[in-house]
């Protein structure tokens, strides 16, 4: 149950693109949960809209989406969607791969109502 | 009101992952080895402990921080043959680095290797990393051959799979062959040894495996401290 841990550092995240942006309000809190995340996705979400409330988010809706698992190997640099968890590359072969994507919860992106400011967190 | 979207494609830690790096470099530097012990219950990582405490005896020094939601069981087993710190989760599933640092200060010593056996449990432990240099992955023949295909998390972050129990194979419905081909496949650079703690067979080959990676991890931390600018490590024993 380590859903718990990941709800409080997102909120974290959230909390803090908030602040960038005073007279604002949490709208929608968008993130992707890959297929290798070890994360469940209704577990998640419950703990996270039991969080919004008392991190003063009472009006976020949270949407998550799945990731697919994307790989890329590191001998012929082909890129690959893994399918049946073989992180090989179906191409050469090599076992040397580097996961792109979906090994991790992501915070996509925030929505916020009656925000002025960048529309990047960077 | 005006809405406004904020992109922000970031990774979400449970923890903060530089905090790990840090511990990882501290103890790489201290000359320790820390080895992350990750199974299900039942799958025979104090009983691998207490083997591997024997073999250690005399030659290197060895200590051991144990992961239990409940009881100091695992500390009075291991108690009478290497210093040992119970860790206890009060329930919860997993080890978080912040317990295990606190354990690190109460064993109050830099001993050549360093075992984290964290709670039996082969989801949760796989997202904490604790800042082991090796992630050793426990699978006991006795658990099924199913495993690595059911929790690929665990078996993808580690460097290591020690089949355990090998002294049952011949009684238990366990392919060795199907476990570490489904294995390999999730990690194809995964090191694979197999083992009976109570026979001692394949203790050997455990022990060289884990003084190998130990002059590795030396040989990484000479040079890091070599190096002029900090922070140019190459990583070769740094935990996926």
């Amino acid at each position: 149950m380590h859903e718990l841990s990941l709800a409080r550092s997102l909120l974290d995240e959230v909390d803090a693109i908030a602040a960038r942006h005073p007279g604002s309000h949490v709208t929608e809190v968008r993130v992707s949960v890959g297929r290798l995340s070890g994360v469940e996705p209704s577990l998640l979400a419950c703990a996270v809209q039991r969080l919004f409330p008392e991190r003063g988010h009472g009006r976020a809706r949270l949407v998550v989406d799945s990731a697919e698992l994307l790989a890329c190997c590191e001998r012929c640099a082909g890129q690959f969607v893994v399918r049946d968890l073989v992180l090989r590359c179906p191409v050469c072969r090599g076992g040397r791969v580097r996961i792109l994507r979906g090994d991790a919860l992501v915070l996509e992106s925030v929505q916020l109502c009656g925000a002025e400011g960048p529309e990047s967190d960077e | 009101m005006t809405r406004r979207v904020i992109v922000v494609q970031r990774e979400v830690q449970a923890q903060p992952r530089e905090a790990a790096e840090d511990v990882r470099r501290r103890w790489a530097a201290e000359g320790t080895l820390v080895v992350n012990l990750l199974s299900s219950p039942g799958a025979g990582k104090t009983t691998l402990l207490e083997a591997t405490a024997r073999r250690m005896r005399g030659r290197a020094t060895m200590a051991v921080l144990a992961g239990d939601p409940a009881t100091m069981r695992d500390a009075q087993r291991l108690a009478p043959l290497v210093p040992v710190v119970q860790l206890t989760t009060v329930g919860a599933c997993h080890l978080e680095l912040a317990l295990v640092e606190r354990g690190r200060d109460a064993l109050g010593m830099k001993p050549d290797f360093l075992f984290i056996e964290n709670v039996g449990n082969l989801v949760c432990p796989a997202s904490f990393d604790l800042g082991e240099h090796l992630r050793i992955l426990v699978l006991s023949t006795t658990e099924g051959d199913d495993k690595p295909a059911k929790y690929p998390k665990a078996f993808r972050t580690s460097h290591a799979l020690v089949v355990s129990k090998l002294d049952l194979l011949p009684h238990v419905p366990f392919s060795l062959q199907a476990a570490v081909a489904d294995a390999l496949n999730i990690q194809p650079e995964l090191e694979v040894m197999a083992l009976s703690a109570l026979t001692g067979e394949g203790l050997d080959q455990w022990c060289r495996y884990l003084d190998r990676r130990r002059q590795a991890l030396l040989a990484d931390a000479a040079h890091v401290a070599g190096a002029s600018a900090p922070g140019s490590a190459s990583g070769g024993a740094a935990a996926r």
